[in-house]
């Protein structure tokens, strides 16, 4: 899948990368790039940045999809984008799994007592992988809900990259009855079963290194979680299911100096060891346009050039402070320069290896993205034509 | 100025992924080396980066490898330091290590809550404790937390434990590790931050938190990449003149080129300085140390060299 055809025929974007790249802005970015390809679009953020919500006209981010009102926003751009939406939410982790308990229980009896074990409390903050697990949950229930045709979902930020693909699978495992019946004792065995049970020989490690106290807690935990493991791990089944839909793409989001680079190219190979491939590498932040030989022209400024800028800059300096001036912009300009130079080196690293056609990008700023317009911005350098690197 | 921070045994580095912390944990090892502490720098379960950053020459793993003279590194790995803590409750390192790779308790420790932390805080205690003579084998340790999680989270791990588990010997040696995370005189906490948005708001939070639930006062904080502005004060306007002036033509000589990069890295200055404001007043009494941007051509060690020089000013 293409970039353009990911805006109106994708079902779910993945932006994955590394902190500080700025996922946040351009999942957000896309999001209006997909309501403007006509679609009712939901961005996903964990990251509660004030900006974001501001630049898309609000105060902040609930945990629920709030609709963005484009025309308040921009007449243009509601016009353009007709029936398409954009909706915006922020995840609440531990509300989050909270609710999914909620939704899971057989009945408030069940739920009440997982919610009140003194573990649960600890699991549903501590416990691996549970802010990818319930970022990828509530991605199920906004894909099978059926009134979004397009999400958006910003990744939490992951040293490693296979954490939140594996995310589902992990609490699933977590909550697999191979592990929980070595604690529950009501489970029927039979007469093999009850003489070799490999359970009790963790167990009886666990309670050494642990603790008696903390077995028994624990037992009591599996048992009240017990009536929520089958509907867990049916739905970690069927998240993974999505994820490795074609309708599925993954955008890297990374940023130009060499050390996001590697880590980029990590994540890339990360994916293909999961039969999953990057749609597109957007590259934030990108310097580029300072060369030396601009700065060698200036610095060879002749004569009657310097008096002509003497001249002009009469009102505010004079042949001394244009002189300063002059050398201080120099310095300048080849700071930039050899900023454009990492980055340009960087991203031929990554066009090497990749190939120049998925990559993306955006040049950096003058300031932070905190309006619509330079969202919309940012949109533009996504949907554009890839440039050379 | 740094004197006091590397008076403390335990120095845990926190700060936002992409800030540059590994980058400061690696200058800061090198610094307290240079005043003479014998210095450990650990990370955990991480591509490691103070292979290049210090230039060690080999790899860093689980066991502390020398990287310059008081300098030592090691990139702590959790699965080991979790046998390692098993070992002390079964009589064999051998049994230890076959209890922890048990296909069922490996998939427990795996996912249950804070296990792993709880180990990497073990272990970060055993080399606080090792003994060369008569005197601790190191000074001053300090360690990168990862960045994902939250540095309070990861440092209130044994409280926690000991809170879950009430008796037996993990839930003691948990109380006695908490004891010592709290400790100000044994503990303190750096924070990086970098002029952006959500780092300065973090950066704030962090900072409170760390006192209201620690008693940690995290009172050396590092600016990174801080932008420098082309030109000094009193050649704001000129220069604004100038680009003005010149927009969007090349001007004498091509100077109007020049003249629009420096607007631009006039704005950057400027919004980083009001992002530093913001956290000069979140943040009262620190010690706030801010790091240039390095616009480098330069290998990884000598950057960090760089840095470190940096710090030696006052």
């Amino acid at each position: 899948m293409n970039f353009t055809d990911l805006l109106k025929e994708g079902r779910l974007v993945v932006c994955c990368g590394s902190g500080g790249v700025g996922k946040t802005t351009t999942a957000a970015a896309l999001a209006l790039r997909g309501a403007m390809a006509g679609r009712k679009t939901v961005v996903i953020t964990i990251d509660p940045a004030k900006r974001l919500a501001n630049s898309l006209g609000l105060e902040t981010l609930g945990d629920t999809p709030q609709r963005i009102d484009l025309g308040a926003l921009d007449a243009e751009l509601a016009a353009q984008a007709g029936d398409g939406e954009v909706w915006a939410m922020m995840l609440d982790v531990k509300k989050a799994f909270d609710d999914l308990i909620r939704r899971l229980g057989p009945d408030s009896g069940a739920v009440d007592r997982i919610l009140n074990n003194r573990l649960y409390h600890l699991m549903s903050t501590a416990l691996h992988g549970v802010l990818e697990y319930v970022a990828v949950e509530k991605l199920f229930e906004l894909y099978t809900g059926g009134y979004y045709d397009l999400i958006v979902l910003d990744t939490p930020p992951t040293k490693n990259a296979l954490d939140f693909l594996e995310a589902p699978q992990r609490v699933a495992r977590f909550f697999d009855r191979g592990v929980v019946k070595w604690f529950l004792p009501s489970e029927k065995k039979g007469i093999f079963g009850r003489i070799f049970q490999p359970g009790l020989v963790v167990i009886g490690l666990i309670s050494r290194i642990l603790g008696e106290k903390f077995t028994t807690d624990l037992t009591e935990f599996f048992d009240s979680v017990s009536t929520i493991i089958d509907p867990l791990q049916q739905r970690g089944e069927m998240v993974e299911f999505i994820l490795r839909d074609p309708q599925t793409a993954f955008i890297i989001v990374t940023g130009a100096d060499p050390r996001r680079i590697e880590e980029a190219i990590y994540f890339h190979d990360k994916l293909g060891t999961l039969d999953q491939k990057a749609t597109a590498f957007v590259v934030n932040r990108v310097c580029t346009g300072y060369d030396e030989e601009h700065a060698e022209t200036v610095a060879n400024m002749t004569p009657e050039e310097f008096a002509q800028l003497v001249q002009a800059m009469a009102p505010v300096a004079d042949e001394e402070g244009v002189r300063r001036l002059v050398d201080q912009l120099g310095d300048y300009y080849g700071r930039l320069i050899k900023l454009a130079d990492r980055d340009h080196r960087g991203i031929k690293v990554l066009s090497d290896r990749v190939g120049k056609r998925i990559l993306r990008l955006v040049p950096l700023l003058r300031e932070d993205v905190h309006d619509i317009h330079q969202l919309l911005k940012i949109g533009d350098y996504l949907v554009a034509d890839p440039a050379p690197a | 100025m740094l004197d006091a921070l590397y008076a403390h045994r335990l120095v845990f580095v926190t700060g936002k992924g992409g800030v540059g912390k590994s980058t400061l944990t690696a200058a800061l090892g090198m610094h307290a080396a240079r005043s003479g502490r014998r210095t450990l720098v650990c990370e955990t379960d991480t591509f490691s980066a103070m292979e290049p950053l210090l230039a060690v020459g080999r790899p860093v793993g689980h066991q502390p490898v020398v990287a310059a003279q008081n300098l030592w590194a090691c990139n702590i790995q959790s699965e080991q330091s979790l046998a390692d803590l098993v070992h002390r409750f079964v009589p064999s390192a051998r049994l230890a290590k076959a209890a922890v790779s048990n296909r069922l308790a490996r998939l427990f420790f795996r996912t249950a809550p804070s296990m792993y932390e709880l180990s990497v805080l073990y272990r970060i205690k055993s080399l606080m404790d090792e003994r060369d003579g008569d005197g601790p084998r190191y000074d001053t340790i300090i360690i990168d937390l990862p960045a994902t999680g939250h540095a309070i989270t990861f440092l209130s791990v044994p409280e926690t434990a000991n809170k879950v588990l009430r008796v037996g010997s993990v839930a003691e040696m948990s109380a006695e590790l908490a004891a010592q995370l709290r400790d100000p005189n044994i503990t303190d906490l750096v924070i990086v931050c970098i002029p952006e948005e959500m780092p300065v708001n973090e950066s704030i939070e962090l900072h409170k938190a760390a006192h209201d639930k620690l008693g940690l006062l995290a009172e050396t904080i590092f600016i990174n990449m801080v932008r420098p502005a082309p030109v000094p004060e009193d050649g704001r306007a000129a220069l604004e003149f100038l680009a003005d002036k010149f927009e969007d033509e090349p001007g004498p000589g091509g100077i109007g080129v020049l003249a629009e990069g420096g607007e631009l890295g006039l704005d950057w200055s400027r919004q980083d300085r009001e992002y530093i404001g913001k956290l000069h007043r979140g943040i009262q009494g620190a010690n706030f140390i801010e790091v240039p941007y390095i616009y480098r051509n330069e290998s990884d060690v000598d950057l960090i060299r760089r840095i470190a020089d940096h710090l030696n000013a006052p």
